[in-house]
């Protein structure tokens, strides 16, 4: 993971940015990200499962409620990979990359 | 004091920022008032969601939007925009344009549209899209612009106070900052604003959902944030997909996988063509090596060199200008003399472009800054307060048309004057461009020893005053001349053993360093620096031990000073690995002057830039080619090339040595490297192929090590070769889609069988499957992948069968007991026309016939595999079976009832018309007889023959008295023999 993270954060040059800092930021992009796409995915949840959903989120286990949501929410995986690349065009432009 | 003006570059072209306010005025000024100052946004009352964005999730409340709003509205100077009320107009404008394409598309025509109505509407909508999408761009050109003033605003008060590394992490925190106000904030607003325009039922459930997410503790939602920002992170265009290795959340790895296939695109196209004999890589990597040969490189390379060096001529004049003032600056702060000076420039260059390296040790406050930024004089007994002296000479003073920034709005750091108003004494010119060329002339080049500076300043100096070192001004015009070699040489000579940089015998015996600039004490004497490195061993120069016999020459060509190649050579890897202390100077060589001779250091770093292309090409694909690995679970394969890159680490090194070098020059020169993060990145990448390796190799073999059995091992060789079966021709028609999904199993989760069983479930769950088909891999007998594979495909193929009469059963059951309602109101000739001789009925009773019998079979299938069919599916199939039996027998039913109405009359008997119409009516009978069927048969039939029929007779006596008795002849007089042959046709 922190291989994973210290390669994003060099691509935008940003690593030189603090440990703590790249956290923050990178959790503040995610929140972007669940704003964006699990969001709007979430409304297009059947009725019948959204009450499940719910408990997911309460249950505090992020990888299951993607999980969910890969397997209840058709195409979500297309939707994440339009959002995903339109924030990454946003960070860039963001950094002045 | 109001908010800082700062001045949009396509709004207003001649921008004068004050410094040091403007960020912070920005930062003050949220994102939805600014809006709201445009005129074109929505009122906050009125528009703002009644749900607000949790504070966590970085939004903006109104309140402080309408105090911000007043400021901003109160101070902003009509024509003059903040970045915040430009950034406002443009997402104002996108909201609109997004609302109205939202909006649009929800409301539904009314009525069916004509074929013109329908084209104006789609034209419409196709407007609408458009619009949304060309301001969306617009709104983040805008931020792009501001962003890029306000970095460049960053950079340049950064590198006046700061050193490289702390200017490096003050760009790296204000582009952080800038991602949090641009994108994570600017997003949440525009979401907010998005989701005005979902219907009220999906708006509601949002704002609860969102509300449970903002219950969760803030350490909760910041784990949740940073997982799925690595989703994000994990699919950005560039990260290695060997990288994924290692992810904790299989969603996330698969979610990574499915982004990072679908926005990478070479992610999955390098797999397949890794499967495929990736012709794509070799393609690319047989261009890369044409690029390098000699003549296709040369020539190839040629027009972008050119292209390099037309650029490199114009930065070279920026470099130039901007130089100009910094000398100048220099020298007026530290009011330097001519000695001073000149060594202070080169300090002061240094300091102006962020390279704190040539200046001794300074002193720092403890937050990291420079005590005193202003160059220090290499010369003893030169502090800048000593350097200052009136006496020497004629002053100075700048014109202020050459500064071309406000000093007085720099922000200098505690404890450091300002001498802005100070003049500088030179002894002799005194032109920047003078002392630069002094500079210039007494730096180590590359390749150099200590003569060529020294004798290049000690040229200039004989040409300057020729009488003072015994020549004629005529002696030292021709650049050839003899006299004028000699005496260069013969001063040179001089200089160099009272430095003891030579010998007495003409041995060099100290190591010069390229970028290294000699000194000159206070009298302007030339100086080595006492630092510089003496070898053990001192080596033969060839030309420069001769120096003093060549000082007693005629022969001019011998004069000629050779590069110290074998010192040079020897000293190679001292000069990569020494820091990027000569990188200013040698940026000052290379882009002050003598741009011609840059040409061939270009071509060389032009090729380094290549080499390190292949390079990061080489990494990327060993990352795939590992990542292919990992799926093939093969224990040591990719070793070789593991090893075969990084086989000498000393080149890579050398190369991103050299590149570093490059692009530091480059940069200081102004120039703009499209990717000014290649060498960190490969050095990222080196160092993550590196772990990632070790980590995959472990993974490899502790699946091996940890595999309880025989058994366990053949699994993995079943496995390699089910994916070699994928790379034969008959790829397609073998395991298929299993296969794949298969190779996609990370298999350096060390547990094999959890893979397999997971893989099973989720490719039951992704057939919609509702119970495991394989609850445990390990129950199957044999461990064999083909045997797991087949019985999971009869599975799935089971499930996929019980899901499509799930979804088809409906129809086929209400067509059935529509047919079934139908047919028995039909008389036998019309239930045979519409049924049993209908072909389109009976294909379609084929159809669910065959639908019945496999899902039968699956039903068994499942059960026998102990798992639990739902009851009202198979009810369903029950029912089914039964409705289509009774239809078969409808015909049939008719049949009898026709026979045993028939087994009563005798046909010989003509007078019994009455009993032949019985015939007839009974094979038009219904069996199943209401009021209606009733009435409409009274007029064709008596009340008794319907009474005798139905067993209804007196409520058929009510309903047919008014039947005539014309009717009733007209019926009897159908010959009998006719109604006899219709009715039997059956």
């Amino acid at each position: 993971m922190d291989i994973l993270k210290k390669a994003f954060f060099a691509k935008f040059g940003l690593n030189k940015l603090s440990k703590d800092k790249q956290d923050e930021l990178l959790s503040g992009i995610g929140e972007t990200f669940i704003k964006r796409v699990i969001g709007p995915a979430m409304v297009n949840l059947p009725e019948k499962d959204r009450a499940d959903f719910q408990v997911l989120v309460e249950d505090k286990d992020f990888d299951k409620v993607l999980q969910f949501l890969i397997a209840k929410v058709p195409n979500f995986k297309e939707l994440a990979a339009v959002e995903a690349k339109r924030l990454q065009e946003e960070i860039k432009n963001a950094t002045g990359n | 004091m109001g908010p800082e003006k700062f001045s949009y570059p396509l709004i207003n072209p001649d921008p004068k920022p004050e410094v040091g306010k403007v960020d912070d005025t920005i930062k003050k000024i949220p994102l939805v008032e600014a809006q709201d100052v445009s005129g074109e946004s929505e009122k906050p009352e009125d528009s703002m969601p009644s749900l607000k964005t949790p504070d966590s999730l970085g939004g903006n409340t109104r309140e402080t939007n309408k105090e911000e709003t007043k400021k901003t509205g109160e101070t902003s100077p009509e024509g003059e925009k903040t970045p915040d009320e430009l950034i406002a107009e443009a997402r104002s404008e996108y909201i609109n344009n997004f609302s109205a394409w939202q909006e649009f598309k929800q409301k539904k025509p009314t009525k069916e549209l004509s074929l013109m109505e329908k084209t104006n509407h789609d034209v419409e909508e196709d407007t609408l899209s458009k619009s949304s999408a060309d301001s969306y761009k617009k709104y983040q050109e805008t931020i792009r612009q501001i962003v890029k003033v306000e970095l460049d605003k960053e950079r340049e008060e950064s590198m006046k106070a700061w050193t490289v590394e702390q200017t490096t992490e003050k760009m790296a925190s204000k582009q952080a900052e800038l991602i949090d106000k641009y994108v994570i904030k600017e997003s949440a607003y525009l979401e907010e604003k998005k989701i005005e325009t979902w219907p009220p039922k999906e708006k509601g459930w949002w704002k609860t959902t969102l509300e449970s997410y903002s219950k969760q503790p803030k350490a909760v939602k910041f784990a949740m944030g940073a997982v799925v920002g690595t989703v994000v992170a994990v699919s950005t265009p560039g990260i290695a997909v060997g990288g994924m290795v290692g992810l904790g959340g299989v969603a996330v790895l698969r979610l990574a996988r499915g982004i990072g296939g679908s926005l990478l695109g070479a992610g999955v196209s390098k797999l397949v063509s890794g499967i495929l004999g990736r012709d794509l890589e070799k393609k690319t990597k047989q261009h890369e090596e044409d690029m390098l040969s000699s003549e296709k490189f040369s020539k190839a390379s040629f027009e972008d060199i050119q292209k390099q060096h037309e650029e490199f001529l114009l930065k070279r004049d920026k470099l130039k200008t901007r130089n100009k003032w910094l000398t100048i600056g220099a020298g007026v702060a530290s009011g330097a003399g001519f000695a001073a000076a000149s060594g202070a420039l080169e300090n002061s260059v240094s300091n102006s472009l962020g390279l704190k390296h040539a200046l001794p040790k300074e002193e720092h406050f403890a937050d990291g800054r420079a005590v005193n930024p202003e160059p220090k004089s290499y010369f003893p007994g030169h502090s800048p307060e000593e350097q200052i002296n009136p006496d020497l000479g004629e002053s100075h003073p700048i014109p202020d048309a050459e500064l071309n920034y406000e000093p007085s709005s720099t922000p200098k750091p505690e404890g450091i004057p300002s001498n802005t108003e100070s003049t500088v004494d030179l002894p002799i010119e005194v032109g920047s461009e003078d002392l630069a060329a002094q500079i210039e002339r007494l730096t180590v080049r590359p390749k150099e020893g200590f003569w060529q500076p020294v004798s290049r300043e000690v040229e200039f100096r004989i040409k300057a005053d020729p009488e003072k070192y015994g020549l004629s001004p005529e002696s030292v015009i021709d650049e050839d001349s003899p006299e004028l070699a000699r005496a260069v040489a013969k001063e040179t000579n001089r200089i160099l053993r009272e430095n003891e940089v030579i010998d007495s015998s003409g041995l060099e015996k100290r190591i010069s360093n390229p970028g290294e600039v000699l000194e000159l004490t206070k009298e302007g004497e030339i100086l080595v620096n006492p630092k510089a490195v003496y070898v053990e061993n001192p080596i033969e120069i060839k030309s420069p031990k001769l120096v003093t016999e060549v000082a007693t020459e005629s022969d001019n060509e011998s004069l000629v000073v050779e590069p110290r190649k074998n010192l040079v050579n020897s000293v190679d890897n001292t000069i990569l690995n020494q820091p990027a202390v000569r990188v200013s100077s040698l940026a000052e060589n290379e882009l002050i002057e003598n741009v011609d001779s840059s040409q061939d250091w270009l071509t060389a770093d032009l090729k380094a830039h290549v080499e390190l292309a292949q390079t990061e090409e080489a990494l990327n694909s060993f990352n795939n080619d590992l990542d292919l690995e990992t799926y093939k679970g093969l224990p040591l394969s990719g070793q070789k090339e593991f090893s075969d890159i990084l086989r000498d680490d000393n080149i890579i090194n050398s190369q991103l040595e050299n590149y570093e070098n490059y692009r530091q020059a480059v940069e200081q020169g102004g120039i703009d490297l499209p990717e000014n993060n290649l060498v960190e990145d490969l050095k990222e990448k080196i160092e993550e192929m590196r772990e990632v390796y070790k980590e995959t190799l472990n993974a490899k073999q502790e699946i091996v090590s940890e595999l309880p059995n025989y058994d366990g091992k053949i699994k993995i060789q079943d496995m390699l070769r089910l994916w070699k079966s994928g790379e034969s021709a008959n790829w397609e028609g073998g395991y298929g889609d299993l296969a794949e999904k298969i190779s996609e199993m990370d298999l350096t989760d060390h547990d094999l069988e959890k893979s397999l069983e997971e893989f099973l479930n989720d490719h039951v769950t992704q057939n919609g499957l509702e119970t495991p088909v394989v609850t445990k891999v390990t129950e199957i007998p044999s461990y064999s992948i083909s045997k797991i594979s087949e019985e999971a495909q009869k599975l799935i193929d089971s499930h996929a069968q019980i899901n499509a009469t799930k979804i088809e059963m409906p129809d086929y059951m209400e067509n059935l007991d529509l047919s079934l309602e139908a047919g028995k109101k039909m008389s036998l000739e019309e239930f045979n026309k519409n049924f049993i001789n209908n072909s389109e009925f009976n294909s379609i009773k084929a159809e669910l016939t065959e639908i019945c019998r496999k899902t039968t079979e699956s039903i068994k299938s499942l059960e026998e595999a102990g798992h639990k069919v739902s009851p009202e599916l198979k009810d369903s199939i029950h029912d089914a079976i039964e409705k289509m039996q009774e239809l078969d027998n409808l015909g049939d039913e008719y049949s009898e009832a026709w026979k045993e109405l028939l087994s009563d009359i005798d046909l010989d008997e003509q007078s019994y018309a009455n009993a032949i119409l019985n015939v007839k009516d009974s094979a038009g009978r219904p069996l199943v007889i209401d009021t209606g069927t009733v009435l409409d048969m009274t007029k064709h039939y008596t009340p008794s023959q319907i009474g005798k029929f139905t067993g209804l007779i007196e409520k058929v006596q009510e309903l047919t008295e008014d039947l005539t008795p014309e009717e009733l002849a007209e019926v009897r007089k159908l010959p009998v023999d006719q109604l006899i042959k219709q009715n039997l046709k059956l």
